[in-house]
């Protein structure tokens, strides 16, 4: 008998699927296992052989699992929003769900040729209403609840509303954007939008104000790595920075324990130091500078206060709220040139940016410690969602400041004793302190560690500032101009503040546009829908949610993909926990992996599952 | 001479489907290709897969010329996940001809070899040693060397001679998760009822590890001159025994009686004259 693969591959793979080999179920009487690949997006092109080497690997394990005697979960499913079907649709006029669905199904028919053991019952696809509505579902919670930085964890908005009845913003334990100061009767008098709008700071899904890259000709914000050179990657389309008004998720509420977290999780240090980099930990101090000759001042944050002597010019954020503040007459040209220029650089190419370029606002500040009056100029090296915006510059001790300082001809003075800064910045960390002391603060012949602690107790004494722990980590943006996505279960009142569905009105689905593209009055593709209103009449979002939305869950919904009450239910959650094996690129460190991780911590918050981690 | 990067598909073992090739590219319809042996053997590097090298390889095409089992063990073969990989037909051949000889393990012609008969020591410890090995290698996600353990054991097993169900049984458990399908069949060859996935794992037994037979090497003056065999466990007595009544002694005793003999457990007999 020769060995027929054929033969026996087709027999195999229809008895497995026949007796239902693969199905798996809860079962008390035995340990779990969990083994999860990360769901792949069906792209027009199909697998080709490097694709298959994550599921085979992952295969292996989960099969040897259950014959250790785990009951394994292994299910697969499908990451199904995404560009491609959408461009593609554009320029066919092909709905994106059909092609979505035959490159699913060819997805599946390769699979199944290689003998995997999912259990196919438990198949998601992120672009199923029935799977989208658990997404709302957690979108619309999100909309509703504040972040707790006290009980450090996620409330409902009502408890922020309470407090705000009785004590205003007066030492308010809540997460915030926006720089809100009010007394309980103030919160009681203001109006409704008012209220809304003060809301909106607050909720952990929420509208506000952030800078994109706008690209006007294909009618959509981009992500940076859609970008290049003030351009598009696809089409070559002119991008600008722009602030607008989108939805964002409030990931940075929760920085502090993603961090923490990951000491309790199992991953490679590699995934685990990109995350604890992209997170951005930094402790340093907020500091107040008076505007010389002004009511003005400008809060910065810094993680070396002991250089305070050593300041000799601020630098702003061309997005920075303070530059209206500060700009004189005179400069006033010389500034508006120079922020329209920055708006065609993405904050990827100012990072890397070497060119050193900047205008000065025409207005100075006051060293609160020197009180010496320095320059304050506005520079695309510094960044909008970094701190506040605003830095104070010390060119003697860091590098970028220094080229800044070489350039316009602003002073460099070294504070470190023996630092040699004809050439460049001495950025190191150490040493002993010179050129700073006066009557207020004596830090000469101090260690930098020692002279920082100092710093940082005297500025909080005297009021000058406060200790704070800063991070790199931004809220996500979570609005798209695009059609093919989750629909938001919002909609707009008639004071056009966004309001939330009912829960029982979701899932809200995705409507029928004649075309895939912006309206002629530039609106997201939903605007083209007939009827896109909710129950009571008033207009629906117009965006739709980001790529990241579906795949942020899909793992807690494979254990229980058939629930119509839950995400999962309970005592499923209970058994099944968490991902024991995860095989997955890591390209998706600092996206996918960060996000799903704030989207669990946010249910966890709540009771609706059982980990705090998405894995082990 | 610039060298024409060709499809993979085209490949099979090094030779080229020279009629594929002039299909694929129409400016060689008419090109005459210099052949060893009624062949026209390709060189080949180790490139990343890229559409650009033509060494994109589509898995549906090798599951129907080869099978599943063999894409599986294939892509677990080519080592870690990061590294670039060679995609070169000849291990597709190697692995697919490793799963034939499993399977000529189990039959000659139509006709089932398989016995139910105690397995000898030597059996037992190619598959327990395949066992622990295997064991091992999963937990660390190293699936290469668990392939090439594979290979090494059905090697010693056709050495062997090996027939014995026992062998068998636990043979086809571990190459389960590896190879599903072939698994399944001779799973239900060797007798036994419903899927191979709720067997259960086997547990190696050190015991059948422990080398069966110890090799000394015999050194006279210092100088090693021949090796000899003995049974694990022999006492040294026996060993000294064994080393001076080896055919080589008298020579290299030159006449005389060993001064001393110094037998270093596991390794060496040393004769000092």
């Amino acid at each position: 008998m020769e060995y027929n693969f054929k033969e026996i591959e087709k027999k195999w793979q229809r008895y497995w699927k026949d007796n239902k080999i693969y199905q798996v179920e809860v079962d008390h009487a035995k340990p779990k296992f969990y083994v999860l690949d990360m769901f792949p997006y069906p792209s027009g092109a199909g697998l080709h052989v490097g694709h298959p080497l994550g599921y085979i690997a992952s295969d292996i394990y989960a099969r040897y699992k259950r014959l250790k005697g785990f009951n394994v979960l292994h299910p697969m499913g499908y990451d199904a929003y995404g560009l491609p079907a959408e461009q593609y649709a554009i320029q066919t006029g092909q709905h994106p769900e059909i092609t979505t669905n035959q490159n699913i199904n060819r997805y599946r028919e390769q699979m199944d040729k290689i003998g995997f053991c999912y259990d196919w019952n438990r198949e998601v696809r992120t672009c199923d209403p029935k799977y989208y509505k658990w997404t709302q579902w957690a979108f619309l919670k999100m909309f509703k609840s504040y972040y707790n930085t006290e009980l450090e964890k996620a409330r409902p908005i009502e408890e922020l509303m309470e407090y705000f009845e009785k004590h205003g913003t007066k030492d308010c334990p809540a997460h915030t954007n926006g720089n809100n100061d009010f007394t309980a009767d103030e919160w009681k008098a203001f109006s409704k939008v008012e209220k809304e709008n003060i809301l909106m700071d607050y909720r952990i899904a929420y509208r506000g104000n952030t800078m994109v890259n706008w690209c006007a000709k294909l009618g959509t914000v981009l992500a940076n790595d859609e970008v290049s050179e003030g351009v598009s990657i696809r089409g070559g389309y002119p991008v600008e920075q722009k602030m607008m008004s989108q939805w964002c998720l409030r990931v940075s509420a929760y920085a502090g324990r993603l961090l923490r977290d990951l000491d309790t999780i199992e991953w490679t240090d590699s995934i685990k130091e990109t995350q604890r980099n992209w997170i951005g930990y930094s402790e340093g101090a907020e500091m107040t500078f008076p505007v010389a000759d002004s009511d003005e001042s400008l809060l910065i944050f810094t993680t070396r206060a002991d250089t305070i002597f050593g300041v000799t010019f601020m630098v702003l954020a061309p997005e920075s709220e303070y530059v209206e503040k500060v700009v004189t007459a005179d400069q006033r040209a010389a500034v508006d040139a120079y922020i329209d220029e920055v708006k065609h650089k993405t904050e990827r190419e100012r990072l890397i940016e070497k060119k050193v370029s900047g205008v000065f606002t025409g207005s100075y500040a006051i060293n609160p410690i020197s009180l010496k009056k320095i320059p304050i100029y506005i520079s695309d090296y510094v960044l909008a969602g970094y701190g506040t915006g605003a830095i104070m510059a010390v060119p003697a001790h860091d590098s970028r400041d220094y080229a800044f300082a070489k350039h316009f001809d602003l002073p460099i003075i070294p504070l470190i004793e023996g630092a040699d800064v004809s050439e460049e910045s001495f950025d190191a960390k150490e040493g002993i302190m010179c050129n700073s002391s006066n009557e207020m603060l004596q830090l000469n012949g101090l260690q930098v560690k020692d002279a920082i602690a100092k710093t940082k107790e005297f500025i909080e004494e005297k009021g000058i500032g406060k200790v704070k722990v800063n991070y790199r980590l931004r809220d996500a943006i979570f609005s798209r101009q695009r059609y093919w996505g989750e629909p938001f279960p919002i909609y707009y009142d008639e004071d056009n503040q966004p309001q939330a569905l009912e829960e029982s009105e979701l899932p809200l689905l995705l409507p029928e546009v004649d075309k895939f593209l912006p309206t002629e009055t530039g609106e997201p593709p939903l605007g083209r829908a007939k009827n896109w209103v909710a129950s009571n009449g008033r207009p629906l979002e117009l965006c739709t949610m980001p790529g990241f939305a579906g795949s942020s869950a899909y793992y807690l919904r494979y254990m229980d993909p058939h629930n119509d009450e839950a995400l999962v239910d309970k005592d499923v959650d209970e058994y099944w926990r968490q991902v024991d094996l995860y095989i997955g690129g890591t390209e998706h460190a600092t996206g996918h992996l960060i996000y799903s991780r704030f989207w669990n911590k946010f249910l966890y918050d709540y009771g609706y599952v059982c980990e705090a981690e998405t894995m082990m | 001479m610039t060298p024409i990067h060709v499809d993979v598909n085209m490949v099979s073992a090094d030779v080229l489907d020279i009629e594929k090739f002039r299909a694929w590219r129409p400016e060689f319809k008419d090109a005459e290709f210099i052949l060893e042996k009624d062949k026209y053997i390709c060189g080949w590097a180790i490139e990343k897969m890229s559409k650009s090298m033509f060494n994109v390889v589509n898995p549906d095409d090798i599951v129907e010329r080869y099978g599943a089992d063999t894409l599986r063990l294939y892509e677990m073969f080519l080592g870690p996940v990061e590294a670039s990989k060679p995609w070169d037909t000849n291990g597709i051949d190697g692995v697919n001809r490793f799963l034939k000889r499993l399977w000529g393990l189990f039959f000659n012609g139509d006709e089932l070899k398989i016995v139910d008969e105690q397995p000898s020591a030597e059996e037992l410890k190619s598959l327990h040693k395949l066992i622990k090995k295997v064991s091992g290698d999963i937990e660390a996600l190293s699936y290469n060397t668990s392939v090439a353990a594979f290979m090494i054991c059905v090697n010693e097993l056709y050495s062997l001679k090996c027939n014995k169900k026992a062998i068998f049984d636990d043979l086809i458990v571990l190459l389960a998760p590896f190879a599903p399908h072939i698994s399944e069949e001779l799973w239900h060859v060797l007798g036994h009822e419903g899927t191979v996935c709720d067997a259960q794992w086997p547990a190696w037994n050190e015991d059948y590890l422990k080398e069966s037979t110890i090799k000394y090497t015999v050194l006279f003056k210092g100088r090693p001159r021949y090796n000899i065999e003995v049974p694990a466990g022999t006492d040294a007595a026996e060993v000294e025994r064994v080393a001076l009544a080896h055919e080589g002694a008298a020579k290299w005793l030159e006449g005389k009686a060993p001064k001393k003999v110094i037998v270093v457990p596991n390794k060496i007999v040393n004769v000092v004259i």
